[in-house]
């Protein structure tokens, strides 16, 4: 951490906030013309950077609020300070892949989007959290639905659908907890685990995509803009991750759930074809190592998840705009309709190489030195289920993506792809700028370790380290040159948590519709013959009496049904007869 | 590069691999692996192995469905 390059001292304390600074960036962008929107989303970035390294740890500015609460929107610990640092870059990584983008919706979502998550890593009370958790949903939500096709609109609503549920269930949990009196965050592994307790947790965990309620991940991100994609990588499950941390960690569920996620990417990815898609299968992968980290609960534990969120979110991003940016050239999304790629764009082809080893944690890649410390924690915590589990997690992910992707998109011999039209260089600035990252981090480990929360010494390059994860990395190529027919991928969908809301719930939502439309048909049908019949009987109420005298006329007529006049005279002397003798009686 | 070159440069690799081992450099194998050396090599492949087996044998025939099975229509990329 930096201090003294920008003297803040003068400043309003708000425009201090790096998040506020890219969500005002985002509104220029957004109301400026063409010209000022690509430079805000560059500066703004670098501001909110430059911002960023002049934080120190212990800041800790509030605003007044009602009854005398105040919101604290910028605290600054060693561990906020480390999610900020990464949001920062990935701002200015993304800003600038993103800067040739001319819609002011995108502008304003993709800056407001990385503001939410910096903002959430800054907040000190619970009320602070929400608002900015909130925030980041529906700024993401915007770079889905900014690709404005059919079936982005259709994911962008499920994806709201899912992070209304977790949001609404964090916010019901924290409404518990503020009602409660606690109005700062504070770790909760130690207990009540009350209802509250609960709520935050699930909330939490919705935003680290872990299953059951992991399929927006898969379903939203791909449909994304190629460039909102970019961003939507790096932010949600990472501020997710920061809160596990934060709030939970030393949780003991967190072990299990993680290493579910871990294995339960890694093998959706081995099935995928979609690019983007088997990326984002290995965000639900990698960040299973960071909630299995969190869970684990020691301090190494902790500083590798840290490392590991460090590292995949800009590993993750790049891989991201090396795919991106062979969609926008070539116009294909699908692996196996690629091959050759490596003589085609080999700029991209060294900067997808450079995050494939990265995300598998080969040596001198910054994979290699917060994966493994998070594994290695595990170990050291004599958890041996959880570090076996992870370490096959860790095969898969060099085995779908080094292999895999590496092989069919790059490698393969086939010379019929056409680059359609040539990527913006801004592009390909942003993606080698990820990959100069991935590698400098990787071969200078300390400079993402100095800014650990929890002061644990690790020597990633010991020999043993590097020896056993090469072995590991070496050997897998051969069961995958085994299988390479079976590896190949083919065009499918595979069915994942959402069939549950997608097919399952939908089938009863309908089947219950049927159902209802049948009932009401059916009373529909009955009441129409009931009302038939009455409209029959009402036309001539004589017919029911079986009044009817005059029996040749259907029709009621009055003149039908007319009877003498002495009747009406007879009753009348009947009634009047009765009346008086009533009368009689009662007097005598 | 043919099939057979890529397996005798992994073999060999390996083959150096646990050299190195034996030469005293070996990390973490749990209590039953007999061996001071080799665990992870046996380890690395039958993980990936099973992960391929488990993905692409087993999992792919039940989850695999079409592309246009939850009716949304497909997507000519951008």
């Amino acid at each position: 951490m930096m201090t003294g390059v920008i003297q803040v001292t003068s400043i309003h304390p708000i425009l201090i906030h790096p998040g506020i600074i890219l969500v005002i960036s985002g509104f220029i962008a957004m109301a400026g013309p063409k010209i000022l929107r690509k430079i805000m989303l560059v500066l703004g970035p670098l501001l909110a950077f430059l911002s960023t390294i002049n934080l120190h740890v212990g800041m800790d500015v509030d605003v007044a609020f009602v009854y005398g609460y105040r919101l604290h929107y910028l605290y600054v610990d060693q561990l906020s300070f480390v999610f900020t640092l990464a949001f920062a870059i990935m701002a200015v990584v993304g800003g600038i892949y993103a800067c040739h983008n001319e819609n002011r919706m995108e502008a304003l979502s993709c800056l407001s989007y990385c503001g939410s998550a910096i903002g959430v890593a800054l907040a000190k009370d619970w009320l602070t959290l929400i608002f900015f958790w909130e925030a980041l949903a529906i700024t993401s939500l915007f770079l889905i639905w900014c690709r404005k096709t059919p079936e982005s609109r259709r994911a962008g609503f499920r994806y709201l659908l899912v992070h209304m549920f977790g949001g609404n269930l964090l916010l019901a949990g924290i409404f518990l907890k503020v009602s409660s009196g606690e109005w700062f965050i504070t770790n909760l592994t130690a207990g009540p685990h009350d209802t509250a307790f609960w709520l935050i947790l699930i909330g939490v965990l919705t935003n680290t995509a872990c299953p059951p309620l992991n399929a927006w991940i898969s379903d939203a991100y791909p449909q994304g803009t190629l460039t909102g994609t970019i961003f939507l990588s790096s932010f949600t499950t990472k501020t997710a991750v920061y809160a596990l941390i934060r709030i939970f960690s030393g949780t003991e569920i967190l072990m299990g759930l993680g290493v579910l996620m871990a294995l339960y990417g890694a093998c959706y990815a081995v099935m995928e074809n979609d690019m983007r898609k088997l990326l984002s299968f290995h965000i639900i992968s990698q960040v299973g190592f960071m909630v299995a980290g969190a869970g684990v609960g020691s301090n190494m534990a902790l500083d590798g998840a840290t490392a590991h969120a460090f590292s995949d979110i800009l590993f993750k991003s790049l891989l991201f705009m090396c795919v991106s940016i062979i969609i926008y050239s070539t116009g294909i999304k699908y692996i196996n309709q690629l091959g050759g790629m490596a003589k085609k764009m080999p700029i991209v082809a060294i900067c997808f190489f450079i995050g494939a080893f990265s995300i598998s944690g080969v040596p001198f890649f910054n994979g290699f030195i917060s994966k493994n410390m998070t594994v290695a924690a595990s170990l050291e915590a004599e958890i041996h289920e959880v570090f076996t589990l992870l370490e096959v997690a860790s095969i898969g992910t060099f085995l779908s993506i080094t292999l895999k992707m590496g092989y069919f998109i790059f490698l393969c011999p086939y010379d019929d792809i056409k680059i359609e039209r040539s990527a913006p260089k801004n592009m390909y600035a942003g993606m080698i700028l990820g990959a100069v990252l991935c590698t400098m981090y990787g071969c200078i480990p300390d400079y993402l370790y100095r800014h650990l929360p929890y002061e644990v010494t690790y020597a990633p390059y010991a020999p043993a380290h590097v020896l056993q994860f090469m072995q590991m990395v070496i050997v897998a190529i051969l069961p995958f040159m085994m299988y390479l027919s079976k590896m190949e991928p083919h065009t499918a969908l595979s069915l994942d948590t959402d069939w549950f809301y997608r097919k399952l719930i939908a089938s009863m939502v309908s089947g219950a519709s049927a159902l209802f439309c049948s009932l009401c048909s059916a009373l529909g049908h009955a009441w129409e013959l009931l009302y038939l019949a009455a409209m029959g009987l009402s036309a001539n109420p004589m017919e029911l009496l079986d009044a009817r005298p005059f029996r040749k006329r259907k029709a009621y007529d009055p003149e039908n049904y007319r009877t003498a006049i002495a009747d009406p005279m007879m009753i009348t002397l009947t009634i009047l007869m009765v009346a008086i003798s009533y009368l009689l009686a009662t007097i005598t | 590069m043919r099939k057979k070159t890529i397996y005798i440069i992994v073999i060999a690799a390996l083959i150096l691999s646990v050299a190195i081992e034996m030469a005293g450099i070996h990390g973490h194998a749990p209590s039953w692996w007999p061996f001071h050396y080799g665990y992870n090599i046996f380890f690395g492949f039958v993980g990936c192995w099973a992960l391929i087996i488990v993905a692409k044998m087993i999992m792919a025939p039940f989850l695999q469905r079409d592309e246009d099975y939850y009716d949304d229509g497909g997507d000519s990329g951008d």
